[in-house]
C-alpha cells in the first residue's frame, strides 16, 4: 500500500431537492488500496460514491457542492467532462446489469465507444484480457457470443467488472457489488477485488462489515450524512475512536 | 427473533385456521365469480367478432365470382380505326369498340333486330366494359383485321340474377317435343307435355295465393291505421266546431283536419287497390277466370328450347300462349325444352325478362361463364358495379400510408426521446405533455378541418392528394405514437442507463445504443397501432377531398386519389343492389390488408427482439 492520495474530497455537500444527504464530507482515498465505505442504510455512502464519477448528475434535482479532486483535478469543475471522467472511473452496481447483448459486446462496448481498440484483433485481445482479469474467461470463452444476461448472477457481476476494467480505468467504484449474490459468488468477487487492487484504486460500499474487514485496507464509516471515522481497516475494527463507530461495528444499531 | 418451536398463544381467540377457513369459501366464491364474468365477456367478444366476420363473409359471397361474356370479335379497320391514322391515340379515341361487341352479340342472335329486342340483347353488358378492348387494340394495332377473344363482365343485375340473387329459379323439364303454333296476333300457342304445364300452373297458383295472404296481412294493419285516422278526423271535426263557435284557432285546426283527411283518403285508396289485387290474385290462383294471365307484377314464366326462349303470357294446365323472346335457330327441333319460373316479378328487379332470356341463352351456349372475381383487384372505381375495383383506392391507401409512416414515426419517436430523455422538467415541458395527451383524444374530423384550412387553403396544396392525406393522418397519429414511445422509453430499466453511463457512454450513446433498441418493440407496437388506425380512417380524408371518384390509378403523391375506407364508404352509399356484396368484399379486403400489415409488423418486431 503506498500513500498517494487518489481521491481527495473537501467539504462535500449533496442535496436532493431540499433534503441534504451529505454534510461537509472530507475524505482522502489512497491509491493502490481498497477503501470500504460502511454505515447504516441512508447514511450517504452511495451518494458519496456517485459523486466521484458524477453519476449524481443523472438525478434531476441533485446538487453537489465542495471540491472533489481526482489526481489533483476537481471533478466538479466546469472544464471536466463527466464522460471523460467516467472513462477513468469505472463503476459496478448493486444489481448485476449487463447489457442485453452478447458477452463479447458487453466487454467490448467501453473500448469501442472510447476508441481504445485500433482493430478487431486488438478489441478481441482487450476482451480476453478483461475477462481473464475478471476471472470469467475460462467459464465463458466458448460462448462469447451468447447473451450476457444468460449468465448466473455471480458471473454477471464478474462480467460487469470485466466491462468496467476493459476501459482500463484508474478507479473502480463498487456499490454493494455482492448484496445480490450468494456466499460462493461473493467469495469469488472478493477474491477478484483483492487481485484487482494491484492495478486499480478500488472503493467499495458494503453493508457487510465482515466483507469490509476481508477486502479493504482502509475503511470510512458514514453516519447521518457525515464521515465519522476514516482509517486503516484494522484500526477501525479493532480500535475505533468514535463511540458511534464502535456501536455500529458491534451491532448496536443499524 | 421469533422462536418457531413455541406454541401459539390461542387461549383467548378462536383457532387461526378456523378463522381463515371460514373466510375461504367467500374468497373462492369471489374469485370464481370474477373468473366467470371474465370468461363470459371473452365469449361475448368472440361471438360478436365471429358474427361480424360471418355476416360480412356471407354478404360478400355473390361478389366472389363474376359472370363474364366471352366473345370472339372481328377487329375491322372500319370500327377500330375509322380515321385510318393508325396511331394509338386515334384508335383509343375514335374506335367503336362497343360496336364490335354489339356486332359480336348480333352474330350470335341474328334475329334480335327483327324481333325488336336489340337493346335488351345489348343490355347483357355495358359500353364501359368495352373500353379495355380499345386499350388492347391501341397497344397492338396489328390486331386490326384479325379476330380477338375478349371476356367482358356482364351487366351487374344480370350477373346477380345468374348468381341466383332474385330467388331460386324453378326449372320444370318438359318431356317430348314442344308444339309451337303461330297465332294470327303474332303470339305463339305452345303445347306439349301436359304434366309440365300443369306443374308450372300449380306452382304459379301457390305463389299467387301466398302473395294474396301476404297482402292480407298488410291490409290488416292498414285497416287499423284507417280506423285511427277516421277517429282523428272525427275528433278534429268536433274541435273545429268548437273553435268556430269560440272564433279562435280555426285556421290551425282546419290545416290539421285537412292533413288527417288526406291521410285517410290515401289509405282508403291503397286499401281498395290491395283488396282488388287480393281478389285478382285469388281468382287467378283458383283458375276461375280461365287461363292464368301473367303480367309484370306476377312471377315470370319462360319456356326455353335449345336455342330459343318464349315468355308465357297466359297459362292453362294444357299449354300456354307466349311471346317470342329469343328466336330459335333453324335446326332446333324444340324437343329439348323446359319451363323456367322466376319468382321475382319483372317490376321488382332492374333487369328485364328479355335480357334474362338472352343471358340464359348465352350461358347455355357457354358464352357466359362464371369465374373468380379478379376485376375487383385489377380495376379502379366505376359507375358500373361489375366494372368497379379497388386498385386505385389500394394504391391511394399505400401512398397515403407511406407519407403518414415517413412523417409520423420519425417525428413521433424523436419527440418522445427528447421529451423523455433530454427535456428539462419545467412548466413548458409539462404544458407540451398535457397538450400531446389531449391531442390524442381530439376527434379525427378536426384534423381533417385543420388539413383543409392549413394545407389546402393556406398552402394551396392539391386537393384529394395522398401527400395531404398523409400529412393529416400523420398529425392524427403523432400523439398516439409519442405517448406509446414515451411509455416504452420509460419502461427501459434505469440500470441499463446507469451501466452505459458508468462505462463512459455519452447521453446520446446511452440512448441510441441501449435505451432506444430496448424500447423499440414498444415503440413499434404503438406505431403499428397508429398506422392501422390511420389505414381505417375516413372522416379527416373526406374534409380534404379524398372522397372523389377516382377511375385512374394514382402514380404520385400529388395525384388525385382516394383510400380503401373512403371507397368503401362511397360504395356503401350507391343505390344498385350489386354494390352491397362488393362493399362486403371490399371490407374483407381492407381487413386482410390490415391483418397483413400487422402481421409484417409483428414479424419485424419479433425479429428485432430476438437480437437481444
Amino acid at each position: 500500500m503506498n500513500n498517494l492520495v487518489k481521491v481527495s474530497a473537501r467539504d462535500i455537500n449533496v442535496f436532493y431537492g431540499s433534503k441534504q444527504a451529505l454534510f461537509d464530507v472530507s475524505l482522502d482515498i489512497m491509491d493502490g488500496a481498497v477503501t470500504a465505505f460502511i454505515g447504516p442504510s441512508g447514511c450517504g455512502k452511495s451518494t458519496f460514491l456517485r459523486c466521484i464519477n458524477r453519476m449524481n448528475d443523472t438525478i434531476d434535482n441533485c446538487r453537489v457542492s465542495g471540491a472533489l479532486e481526482v489526481d489533483g483535478r476537481n471533478v466538479n469543475d466546469r472544464s471536466i467532462d463527466p464522460v471523460v471522467l467516467r472513462a477513468s472511473v469505472g463503476m459496478v452496481f448493486q444489481k448485476p446489469n449487463p447489457f442485453p447483448k452478447t458477452i463479447f459486446e458487453n466487454v467490448a462496448y467501453g473500448p469501442r465507444i472510447h476508441g481504445i481498440a485500433t482493430d478487431k484483433a486488438d478489441l478481441e485481445k482487450i476482451v480476453e484480457q478483461s475477462l481473464r482479469k475478471a476471472g470469467l474467461w475460462e467459464e465463458v470463452k466458448d460462448r462469447l457470443h451468447q447473451p450476457g444476461t444468460g449468465l448466473s448472477g455471480g458471473q454477471q457481476q464478474r462480467l460487469v467488472i470485466a466491462r468496467a476494467i476493459a476501459v482500463n480505468p484508474e478507479i473502480i467504484l463498487m456499490d454493494e457489488p455482492c448484496s445480490a449474490l450468494d456466499p460462493i459468488a461473493t467469495a469469488k468477487i472478493e477474491e477478484l477485488i483483492d487481485e484487482l487492487r494491484q492495478n486499480f484504486c478500488i472503493i467499495i460500499v458494503t453493508h457487510s462489515m465482515a466483507q469490509a474487514a476481508r477486502v479493504s485496507q482502509r475503511t470510512a464509516f458514514f453516519h447521518m450524512g457525515r464521515v465519522v471515522e476514516v482509517g486503516a481497516t484494522e484500526e477501525i475494527f479493532t480500535n475505533p475512536r468514535d463511540t458511534r463507530t464502535q456501536d455500529y461495528i458491534t451491532g448496536r444499531f443499524g | 427473533m421469533t422462536d418457531t418451536s413455541s406454541p401459539p398463544t390461542t387461549s383467548l381467540r378462536p383457532n387461526l385456521r378456523d378463522v381463515v377457513a371460514a373466510n375461504m369459501k367467500k374468497r373462492y366464491a369471489t374469485e370464481k365469480l370474477f373468473r366467470g364474468f371474465g370468461l363470459a365477456m371473452v365469449a361475448t367478444a368472440i361471438l360478436a367478432c365471429g358474427l361480424l366476420v360471418v355476416s360480412i363473409l356471407a354478404q360478400s359471397v355473390p361478389a366472389l365470382t363474376e359472370n363474364r361474356l366471352h366473345l370472339t370479335l372481328n377487329v375491322s379497320a372500319a370500327k377500330a380505326d375509322p380515321i385510318g391514322k393508325g396511331n394509338a391515340l386515334e384508335i383509343r379515341e375514335q374506335g367503336d369498340f362497343y360496336g364490335m361487341v354489339q356486332d359480336g352479340l348480333v352474330e350470335r342472335f341474328p334475329s334480335a333486330e327483327a324481333d325488336g329486342t336489340l337493346d335488351d340483347l345489348f343490355d347483357v353488358t355495358t359500353s364501359l366494359a368495352a373500353v379495355p378492348i380499345g386499350k388492347t387494340i391501341a397497344a397492338d394495332p396489328s390486331l386490326i383485321g384479325k379476330t380477338l377473344d375478349v371476356a367482358l363482365p356482364v351487366n351487374d343485375d344480370l350477373d346477380l340474377f345468374l348468381k341466383g340473387a332474385f330467388g331460386k329459379t324453378l326449372e320444370i323439364k318438359g318431356r317430348g317435343p314442344l308444339v309451337v303454333a303461330l297465332q294470327p296476333d303474332g303470339s305463339f300457342a305452345l303445347s306439349g307435355d301436359g304434366q309440365a304445364f300443369a306443374t308450372a300452373a300449380q306452382t304459379l297458383r301457390n305463389n299467387l295465393s301466398q302473395k294474396a295472404a301476404a297482402l292480407e296481412q298488410v291490409l290488416v294493419t292498414k285497416r287499423q291505421r284507417l280506423g285511427a285516422g277516421q277517429a282523428q278526423v272525427k275528433a278534429l271535426n268536433a274541435r273545429l266546431t268548437a273553435a268556430k263557435s269560440a272564433k279562435t284557432g280555426v285556421a290551425g285546426v282546419e290545416a290539421s283536419l285537412e292533413q288527417a283527411q288526406s291521410n285517410v283518403d290515401g289509405l282508403v285508396g291503397e286499401i281498395s287497390v290491395d283488396t282488388a289485387n287480393i281478389v285478382a290474385f285469388r281468382a287467378s290462383a283458383r283458375g276461375e277466370s280461365g287461363p292464368l294471365q301473367l303480367s309484370d307484377d306476377k312471377p315470370t314464366l319462360l319456356i326455353e328450347t335449345k336455342s330459343g326462349t318464349y315468355k308465357v303470357q297466359s297459362l292453362t294446365p294444357a299449354g300456354a300462349t307466349a311471346k317470342l323472346m329469343v328466336r330459335p335457330q333453324s335446326g332446333d327441333t324444340q324437343s329439348d325444352w323446359q319451363i323456367i319460373q322466376i319468382a321475382t316479378p319483372q317490376s321488382g328487379r332492374a333487369v328485364n325478362d328479355e335480357t334474362i332470356a338472352y343471358g340464359r341463352q348465352l350461358k347455355a351456349q357457354n358464352a357466359i361463364r362464371s369465374a373468380l372475381n379478379t376485376t375487383i383487384f385489377t380495376n379502379s372505381d366505376s359507375n358500373e358495379p361489375e366494372l368497379s375495383g379497388l386498385l386505385s383506392a389500394f394504391i391511394g391507401s399505400l401512398l397515403t400510408l407511406a407519407v403518414t409512416a415517413c412523417l409520423a414515426v420519425p417525428i413521433g419517436v424523436a419527440t418522445a426521446v427528447y421529451l423523455e430523455e433530454f427535456a428539462p422538467k419545467n412548466w413548458l415541458t409539462d404544458f407540451i405533455e398535457v397538450n400531446i395527451n389531449n391531442l390524442a383524444a381530439v376527434p379525427s374530423i378536426v384534423f381533417g378541418l385543420l388539413g383543409f384550412a392549413v394545407f389546402l387553403t393556406f398552402f394551396n396544396m392539391p386537393r384529394s392528394a395522398p401527400i395531404v392525406g398523409g400529412i393529416v393522418l400523420a398529425l392524427m397519429s403523432l400523439p398516439v405514437i409519442i405517448i406509446a414511445s414515451r411509455a416504452a422509453l420509460k419502461a427501459v430499466p434505469p440500470s441499463i442507463r446507469e451501466a452505459a453511463l458508468g462505462v463512459g457512454a455519452s447521453k446520446m450513446q446511452t440512448i441510441f445504443h441501449h435505451v432506444l433498441p430496448l424500447a423499440m418493440p414498444g415503440i413499434m407496437t404503438g406505431s403499428i397501432l397508429a398506422m392501422a388506425h390511420a389505414l381505417g380512417e375516413t372522416a379527416p380524408l373526406l374534409m380534404i377531398g379524398m372522397v372523389a371518384f377516382i377511375a385512374d390509378v394514382p402514380t404520385g403523391l400529388t395525384d388525385s386519389a382516394t383510400v380503401l375506407p373512403v371507397e368503401l364508404f362511397m360504395w356503401a352509399g350507391r343505390p344498385e343492389r350489386a354494390w352491397e356484396p362488393r362493399t362486403a368484399l371490399a371490407i374483407i379486403l381492407l381487413l386482410i390488408f390490415m391483418i397483413v400489415m400487422n402481421g409484417i409488423a409483428i414479424y419485424l418486431r419479433r425479429k428485432f427482439e430476438r437480437r437481444w
